[in-house]
């Protein structure tokens, strides 16, 4: 299939990132930060 | 995967054109109407401040990002500038730290010995040679160690004197200086206290202002989309950066925040009101009775000793006693994850340890901002940590490029293009909304007193518009019609002439208060602001609100009576 025959969902879905979302490095950092915060406060 | 309905390019004025679509959008339920109608309110007010924090702080965020990332590799930083000097020549310890110490006082007759770190391995980084801190005779005392201190380097194999380095000049305190006041003194001290904290509200109105996408859009709104050209393009990078970086960027903000001098201030108010119960604190270096001997140079490799047996987590610092009376304290000053703190204090003349302090039992709010500066400063998980915060530098300076590069856009012809006053808008904010005006302005002085000033700014720019005759509100059509209504003269002349009074006073009587150490916060910030530029504004600014309400009040057809016909 080529690009100009390919049906508009896909045009569209190719319209967002190869790179990963926004969501995924922002939960990710919330995760890691949340996880952090209460080994410092509780742990150590 | 979500479609995404990509809109074509424009350089359209978005703000009113998204809150429009959402008051459609919300047509259909209540819920939806009463977010719509808060959205109308709320949305300019927090897109104008987000544009003129973001705007102001731009730079002085780049500034520190970039001698961010300087900061974040001042141990490499030093290893390159001071390598034959603090890199061990091996890894065997074969002289006593007491010689090692004895060599460095050769070096420096007549000074103090502050405190020894002996080497020590850091993991990846460079070993470093035992550092002795060498004092003046008279030096002055700086944050934790004298601030005209010299490190004196020795290397514990060869027991030889490798180089000295002055506090002043380690890298650590000159990025530390060229990140906070760029090496200027502490005159630029409170601009980047100011910029740190506009740059926290431009954080937190961009989450709100990219919300509202996040309902049309759903889980797209998370995504980049790849395509876009023009302010769309731009919009979309700093809506994928900033939100992709907002929670490192708050917690690099906010420990930041933590040691300026107006935040940090109220951070120890803070702090002081949450250990009301008793606390570990430091231990105590006074010993129940004088040793003789204890202070004995000779007795460092015993404290020393006693610190690897308490398995103090290197680098370990031992404080040297100022007398017989007081105990050598060792401690630990572990800044990788976990961090550590123990410390032991050994009387000298028996070997004893005779108190010791836990890190673990020490206040949670402690733990946790020792943590936060630590991470701050690239310290708490190593090299990872390192290359982390030198990306999210590159990210901040992407974000409010993007963020100029939009507005430059937007921009319409030969205008500045920025989000219009709301002149109500202490009256008819949401309560909640101004309530967190004021809690932030209370922990953020700066914040506070600049939005003051700019708000004086700002209505005296609205009274030069009424002293021309040319009022722009928003017509009656408009929605925000009852939040832009025209400025009434009554009330507005009793601020021009408290704004003109101000303005005289600091015109009259600069740099009040400035020198006196006893100030508080407020008085102190105020005593900063207090000067005759500022004062000239105000002036100005007064002047002209009292003669735009002498023009545009009084009661019509008077003249015309007065005049026979």
């Amino acid at each position: 299939m080529t690009q100009s025959d390919s049906p508009p969902a896909a045009k569209a879905a190719r319209r967002t990132a190869k790179a990963p979302p926004a969501w995924l490095l922002c939960a990710s950092m919330l995760v890691f930060a949340v996880v952090t915060i209460v080994l410092v406060v509780t742990g150590q | 995967m979500a479609t995404i309905d990509a809109p074509p390019d424009d350089v359209a004025f978005v703000g009113d054109q998204i809150a429009e679509q959402d008051q459609r959008a919300a047509r259909d339920d209540d819920a939806g109407r009463r977010r719509a109608k808060r959205s109308q309110t709320l949305r300019p007010l927090l897109w104008r401040l987000h544009f003129i924090g973001g705007f102001l702080a731009g730079p002085v965020v780049i500034s520190l990002a970039l001698t961010g990332i300087l900061f974040a590799w001042y141990p490499q930083v030093d290893g390159l500038r001071f390598g034959d000097v603090v890199k061990p020549s091996s890894a065997q310890v074969n002289v006593s730290l007491a010689d090692q110490v004895r060599a460095a006082q050769a070096t420096h007759p007549g000074w103090g010995v502050h405190s020894v770190v002996p080497g020590h391995a850091v993991p990846g980084s460079n070993d470093l040679n035992t550092a002795v801190v060498m004092d003046p005779p008279g030096g002055q005392q700086g944050f934790s160690r004298p601030a005209d201190a010299v490190d004196v380097y020795v290397d514990q194999a060869t027991g030889r004197v490798t180089g000295d380095v002055t506090e002043a000049d380690d890298s650590n305190t000159l990025f530390r200086g060229l990140h906070s006041n760029w090496l200027l003194g502490d005159g630029p001290r409170p601009l980047t206290e100011l910029a740190a904290a506009w740059f926290l509200v431009s954080l937190m109105t961009g989450v709100y202002l990219w919300w509202p996408g996040l309902r049309k859009r759903g889980a797209a709104a998370f995504a980049f989309r790849r395509r876009m050209r023009g302010r769309r393009q731009s919009k979309d990078w700093h809506n994928f950066i900033g939100l992709a970086l907002v929670v490192p960027m708050f917690f690099v903000v906010v420990t930041g925040l933590t040691w300026t001098t107006y935040s940090g201030a109220r951070y120890d108010q803070i702090k002081a009101g949450l250990f009301s119960a008793p606390q570990v604190g430091a231990p105590s270096t006074a010993l129940a009775s004088a040793a003789p001997g204890s202070s004995a140079l000779k007795n460092i490799d015993v404290v020393n000793a006693r610190a690897r047996e308490a398995k103090l987590p290197s680098p370990v610092r031992i404080t040297l006693p100022a007398d017989d009376r007081t105990g050598w304290q060792a401690t630990s000053e572990r800044q990788r994850f976990p961090m550590n703190r123990d410390a032991i204090v050994v009387d000298g003349a028996t070997g004893a340890v005779v108190d010791r302090y836990f890190w673990s039992k020490e206040h949670w709010f402690s733990k946790l901002t020792s943590a936060g500066i630590a991470f701050h400063q690239g310290e708490l998980f190593g090299v990872p940590l390192q290359i982390f915060m030198s990306l999210l530098a590159v990210g901040v300076i992407a974000l409010v490029v993007f963020g100029y590069k939009m507005w430059w856009q937007r921009r319409p012809l030969g205008g500045m293009g920025s989000p219009p006053p709301i002149r109500a808008w202490v009256r008819n904010a949401p309560v909640g909304m101004l309530a967190v005006v004021l809690v932030l302005a209370w922990l953020l002085p700066t914040l506070g007193l600049s939005l003051l000033i700019w708000l004086v700014i700002e209505r005296a720019l609205l009274w030069t518009q009424i002293a021309r005759g040319r009022q722009k509100t928003r017509g009656a059509g408009s929605r925000l019609a009852k939040y832009d209504a025209p400025l009434k003269p009554g009330f507005e002349a009793y601020k021009a002439v408290v704004v003109a009074v101000l303005g005289l006073a600091m015109v009259l009587a600069p740099h009040v208060g400035d020198a006196n150490e006893d100030l508080t916060t407020i008085p102190k910030l105020l005593a900063w602001a207090w000067s005759t530029p500022l004062g000239v504004v105000f002036l100005a600014a007064g002047l002209i609100g009292m003669y735009a309400m002498y023009t545009t009040s009084g009661k019509p057809g008077r003249d015309d009576e007065a005049v026979p016909a």
